[in-house]
C-alpha cells in the first residue's frame, strides 16, 4: 500500500540513496550509540523512514547526500530524545554493551573508534562524524545551520577533545 | 594531532568499507519501514482513540444507561464531556504542530522548532490540564446528589472513593510525565545554546 503512495521516480531515487547511502548512515549511527548494532540498526531504520517520508519533498537544492546527513543528524537528536523519555534503560543497555564489548574486544579497533566518539557529547559526536566523513566545513555549516567560522572552532575543540580521550584510553 | 586525525578518518572509511557488504536488501527495509509508520502512526494517535473511545462510553452511559434528569446533573455530565472533548481536540493540535517539525530543515531550524513544540506542550500542561481535570472532577461530584437518590450511601462512597483512588493513582503519573516533558524542553534549549555557542 506505501509502495503506491509514492511515485516511480521517488522509489527509484528512496532506492538510489538507501544502496548508496546505507554505510554510511548505519555507521552514523554505530559512532553515535557508541557501537551498539541493536541500536545503530533501529536507528537506521529510522532514519530510512524518515528518508522515505521526505523523499517527495527532496527538491534537489544540496545535493542528496547532505540532505541525508541533515536527516540522520535530525534523527539521531530526536532518537536519544525519545529513548531518555521513554525508557532509560535503553540507554544503560548502551553503558553495559559498551563495558561488555571492552572486555570482549581490546584489540577491536572499530569499536576503540566508536567508543572513544561515544564519550563526546551527542552534538560533538555528530559533528566529528562529519568531519570523518570527509564533509568540509561550509557542507557542515549547511546541514547544522550555523556559521562555518563556529562549525570551525567546534571542529578545532572536538579534535582536542577526541585525541585526549584515545591517549586516555 | 592533525595525522592522528587522519588516522581516524582512514579507520573510519576503512570501517564504512567492510560495512558495505551488510545492506538489507530494499525490500526488506522497505517492510522494516511499513512496520515501523504503522506503529508510530498507532503510537501517535493512541491517546486520541482511547480518548474518544472513553468520550463515547460516557456519552452512551449518559444517554441510554443513566439519562440524568436534574439541572445540575446535566450540566455536570456537560462539563465531563466538555473537559474530555477539549482534552482531544489539545491532542490533535499537538499531533499536528508536531508534524510540522521538518527533520529535513537544517538542524539548527529543527531544534527551534522542537523549543516552539514543547513550550506548546509546556502550556498544555499547565493551566490547561489543570482546567480539564478540574471539568472533570466537578463535573463528576456534580452528579453525585442525582446517583444518591438511586445508590445507597455505602455505593456512594465506593463510586466517589473509586474516583479518588483513580485520581490519587493518575495525578502523580501525569506530575511524571510532565516533569520529563519540561526536562527534555530544558535539554533542547541548552542544545540550542551549544550549538549557536562559539565557545562551545
Amino acid at each position: 500500500m506505501l509502495s503506491f503512495l509514492m511515485s516511480k521516480k521517488n522509489q527509484l531515487l528512496f532506492e538510489d540513496i538507501y544502496q548508496q547511502c546505507f554505510p554510511m548512515v548505519l555507521q552514523m549511527c554505530l559512532g553515535f550509540m557508541k557501537g551498539d548494532k541493536d541500536l545503530a540498526n533501529d536507528l537506521s531504520q529510522e532514519v530510512f523512514i524518515n528518508i522515505w517520508k521526505s523523499v517527495d519533498n527532496f527538491k534537489g537544492k544540496s545535493t542528496y547526500k547532505t540532505w541525508v546527513y541533515r536527516i540522520t543528524v535530525n534523527t539521531c537528536l530526536q532518537y536519544i530524545r525519545k529513548e531518555k523519555k521513554n525508557n532509560k534503560l535503553a540507554i544503560e543497555k548502551v553503558e553495559h554493551t559498551l563495558m561488555v564489548e571492552s572486555q570482549e574486544s581490546v584489540n577491536d579497533q572499530n569499536q576503540t573508534l566508536y567508543r572513544a566518539i561515544g564519550k563526546l557529547e551527542e552534538l560533538d559526536r555528530l559533528i566529528i562524524m562529519m568531519v570523518l566523513e570527509g564533509q568540509d566545513y561550509e557542507n557542515i555549516a549547511h546541514v547544522m545551520g550555523i556559521k562555518p567560522t563556529n562549525v570551525r572552532v567546534k571542529i578545532h575543540r572536538i579534535k582536542k577533545r577526541l585525541k585526549k580521550i584515545l591517549n586516555d584510553e | 594531532m592533525n595525522n592522528g586525525f587522519e588516522d581516524l578518518q582512514r579507520k573510519w572509511q576503512k570501517n564504512k568499507e567492510e560495512l558495505k557488504n551488510d545492506p538489507k536488501s530494499t525490500t526488506e527495509m522497505l517492510s522494516a519501514i511499513k512496520a515501523k509508520k504503522k506503529s508510530s502512526v498507532e503510537f501517535q494517535y493512541g491517546n486520541i482513540i482511547v480518548l474518544t473511545i472513553t468520550l463515547f462510553v460516557i456519552s452512551a452511559f449518559f444517554y441510554y444507561v443513566a439519562p440524568v434528569k436534574q439541572v445540575l446533573s446535566r450540566i455536570g455530565v456537560g462539563m465531563m464531556i466538555g473537559g474530555l472533548l477539549l482534552r482531544i481536540i489539545i491532542e490533535f493540535i499537538s499531533v499536528t504542530r508536531s508534524k510540522k517539525i521538518d527533520i529535513v530543515d537544517n538542524v539548527l531550524s529543527t531544534t527551534e522548532n522542537t523549543i516552539s513544540y514543547y513550550n506548546f506542550r509546556k502550556k498544555i500542561h499547565g493551566p490547561i490540564t489543570i482546567i480539564i481535570i478540574g471539568l472533570y472532577s466537578i463535573g463528576f461530584f456534580m452528579i453525585t446528589p442525582e446517583f444518591s437518590l438511586y445508590f445507597t450511601t455505602w455505593q456512594m462512597i465506593l463510586i466517589d472513593g473509586s474516583y479518588i483512588i483513580g485520581a490519587a493513582i493518575f495525578i502523580p503519573i501525569i506530575r511524571k510525565s510532565i516533569k520529563q516533558e519540561v526536562k527534555t524542553l530544558l535539554e533542547i534549549i541548552e542544545l540550542r545554546k551549544k550549538m549557536v555557542d562559539e565557545n562551545s
